[in-house]
């Protein structure tokens, strides 16, 4: 979301000298920011027991520009071990060759199924952002929680999809899926 | 004795007077100070308006471009002097003593805007308070709380806006501690809701903006909270200028700003559809 620097003129009827004048600024989408932090984040608590090959694939399916910005400000000179880290964004599952994260956009959520299904096994990590995904196979699934974001962690699909989980992101989680 | 010294002083005041007339300045200041500090003519409002007179001609003359200037705050101190003690009044020149004081009004008043920036306000606040003071003795429709409104929004956005170019703390707890004493006397302007509404937003904004891109995933629900904390502050102020100035799209949208801050996404697509629409009449 731009941010806006709303100064506006001071009605000053003394003297049009004093007046500040309107300025218009435009800023960081926060929420984007938010997300990218944590998706990178994720990289420190899961392992990916193959997939390893390669650059380590950070997808967005969906349309999220400000995300994928922000995901390619935060991944800048980072790896994931040995693996250099390349963010892509496509608009189908059939687009996506490799991935070892894929986020979904909430409005590509009826994707997942095809997503679970595509990936199976495959050490992908699938973040999803629609309230119920993350039982019905998204291992992270982000919620807002007192306005804040959160997350939501599914173990059994975390297994399911080849990926080890590292100490600490359970209490990370707002709420725990066996 | 008494009557010599007496008629001595009142001669110091007339030959003031003379120097006045043909323009030697600097004679006629010595003398008529000399007159009002004698106790003899420290009361004499003729001689307080003779000095002012000299006072306000020796400053058009050395400092009218000082906007701190002492020729200047003795002439309105002397003016101020001779109309109190004109209580009987008596003074036939009394239109004179106002029309300079209104001169001498006016030009605190220009000189309050020379120096308005976030290094000179505390001399624009000087200079403001010595016009206020005699804008109150000679203009009776003169409203105070109106004058200290619009100079303290006016501090508290210049402070804002600086803020927002260099993020000092120093510039933001300024623009806010005006901003504050502005909505003190005012609550109910859009300028001021804006203004301190913004503020907050923008604090806000920037914690997220700021935060690091590494920081432990654990932090980051805590940097969110005071993000949402500010934002939340920021709400009832663009709400009441929403409310005072409807069709005012720049707090359209703050507001939906706010909302995607504060993750309501129903709140923030209402005030989206709203913004965008404004923006296509």
């Amino acid at each position: 979301m731009r941010k806006v620097l709303l100064l506006f003129i001071a009605f000053l009827t003394l003297s049009a000298d004093w007046v500040e004048y309107p300025l218009l600024q435009q800023k960081d989408d926060t929420q984007a920011k938010i997300k990218a932090v944590y998706i990178y984040g994720f990289t420190k608590y899961f392992e990916w027991t193959n997939n390893k090959d390669g650059n380590f694939t950070i997808t967005v399916l969906g349309e999220n520009s400000n995300l994928v910005n922000e995901l390619n400000i935060t991944i800048r000179n980072k790896m994931v071990g040995s693996q250099k880290i390349e963010v892509r964004n496509h608009a189908s599952i059939a687009d996506i060759e490799k991935v070892n994260i894929l986020y979904i956009t909430p409005d590509k959520s009826n994707l997942l199924s095809e997503a679970l299904a595509k990936f199976k096994g495959k050490s992908v990590l699938i973040i999803t952002e629609k309230q119920g995904l993350a039982k019905i196979g998204a291992t992270i699934n982000f919620i807002v929680k007192e306005n804040i974001q959160k997350f939501e962690l599914n173990k059994a699909a975390a297994s399911k999809a080849g990926l080890n989980m590292g100490a600490g992101i359970e209490k990370l989680a707002v709420s725990v899926i066996d | 004795m008494a009557w010599q010294t007496n008629i001595a002083q009142t001669s110091k005041v007339e030959k003031a007077i003379e120097l006045y007339s043909a323009k030697k300045l600097d004679s006629a200041r010595v003398l008529i100070d000399d007159a009002v500090q004698n106790p003899e003519t420290n009361k004499d409002y003729q001689a307080w308006m003779v000095r002012g007179f000299v006072y306000k001609e020796l400053y058009k003359t050395n400092e009218a471009k000082k906007p701190a200037s002492p020729l200047r705050d003795s002439a309105a101190v002397s003016l101020v002097q001779s109309l109190q003690l004109d209580t009987k009044g008596k003074n036939t020149q009394k239109d004179n003593v106002t029309q300079s004081l209104k001169y001498i009004s006016s030009t605190y008043y220009n000189d309050i805007s020379k120096t308005l920036d976030t290094v000179g306000y505390k001399q624009s606040m000087i200079n403001s308070d010595k016009h206020k003071a005699i804008k109150k003795l000679i203009d009776p429709a003169f409203d105070e709380k109106k004058y200290d409104y619009d100079l303290y929004s006016t501090i508290g956005s210049i402070f804002e806006k600086e803020y927002e170019q260099k993020t000092a703390k120093s510039l933001l707890d300024l623009a806010k501690t005006y901003l504050l004493k502005a909505y003190e006397i005012n609550n109910n302007t859009d300028f001021i809701n804006k203004n301190l509404g913004v503020l907050y937003y923008n604090q806000a904004v920037d914690i997220i903006k700021k935060m690091d891109y590494d920081i432990p995933l654990d932090q980051l629900p805590v940097y969110q909270a005071q993000s949402v904390k500010l934002g939340q502050q920021a709400l009832p102020y663009l709400q009441k200028a929403n409310q005072l100035n409807p069709s005012d799209k720049f707090v359209i949208e703050g507001l939906a700003g706010i909302y995607y801050l504060l993750n309501d996404t129903e709140k923030y697509n209402e005030y989206k559809k709203k913004f965008e629409e404004m923006n296509k009449q």
